[in-house]
């Protein structure tokens, strides 16, 4: 009975990766929005944007795990990004301070843009 | 609307992270009927869920199920 979520990952060009989340991401799901990230690091992906145009609630146990995926790019040497958040999540990192700590862009073709420059 | 809503509501869940959306939208759904404005409802929302999350992490094995209380005045 995890909360509704659908994952949505997939390898682009140039080691560039999409982590899509649509639904409710909240501690009951977060080992899968882990895992699909890890995956695409470790299938070679080196720029990941996360794209929460369809996430709709997050919680604390999600922005650790963004926030585990951002220390694995880092480490790695790449580059991570979050894309379209809702004003609702986008309050979340505000009220957190980690809109200091990612790049968060509007829409998913600027977040694209930006990991790949 | 508002007086429909009783003056305490009480829930109990599972000590799991499955019940904590449950949870959480028990209490959105009160802080409606409520008439909480929107953003209110959704910071009790993620309260409520930040709060159960901790319980269910933190209580014993001892402790099978988490009681909320929900109350207004």
């Amino acid at each position: 009975m995890a909360t509704p979520l659908q994952i949505d990952s997939r390898l682009e060009d140039e080691g560039s990766a999409v982590l899509a989340l649509s639904g409710e991401v909240d501690v009951s799901n977060t080992a899968q929005v882990r895992d699909a990230g890890v995956k695409l690091l470790t299938d070679g992906a080196t720029r990941l944007v996360v794209d929460l145009s369809g996430t709709e609630y997050m919680d604390s146990a999600g922005l650790g795990t963004l926030v585990g995926l951002l220390k694995r790019v880092k480490e790695a040497g790449g580059a991570m990004a979050i894309a379209g958040p809702q004003p609702r999540v986008s309050r979340l990192f505000e009220i957190t301070g980690l809109d200091q700590i990612f790049s968060i862009y509007q829409d998913l073709g600027t977040a694209m843009k930006e990991v790949r420059a | 609307m508002k007086d429909e809503v009783p003056s305490q509501v009480e829930l109990r869940i599972p000590r799991s992270c499955e019940f904590v959306r449950v949870a959480r939208k028990t209490a959105g759904a009160l802080a409606h009927q409520l008439r909480f404005t929107l953003p209110d409802v959704q910071d009790i929302e993620l309260a409520v869920g930040e709060a159960c999350t901790n319980a269910v992490e933190h209580v014993g094995e001892h402790c099978p199920d988490i009681l909320l209380l929900f109350s207004h005045t």
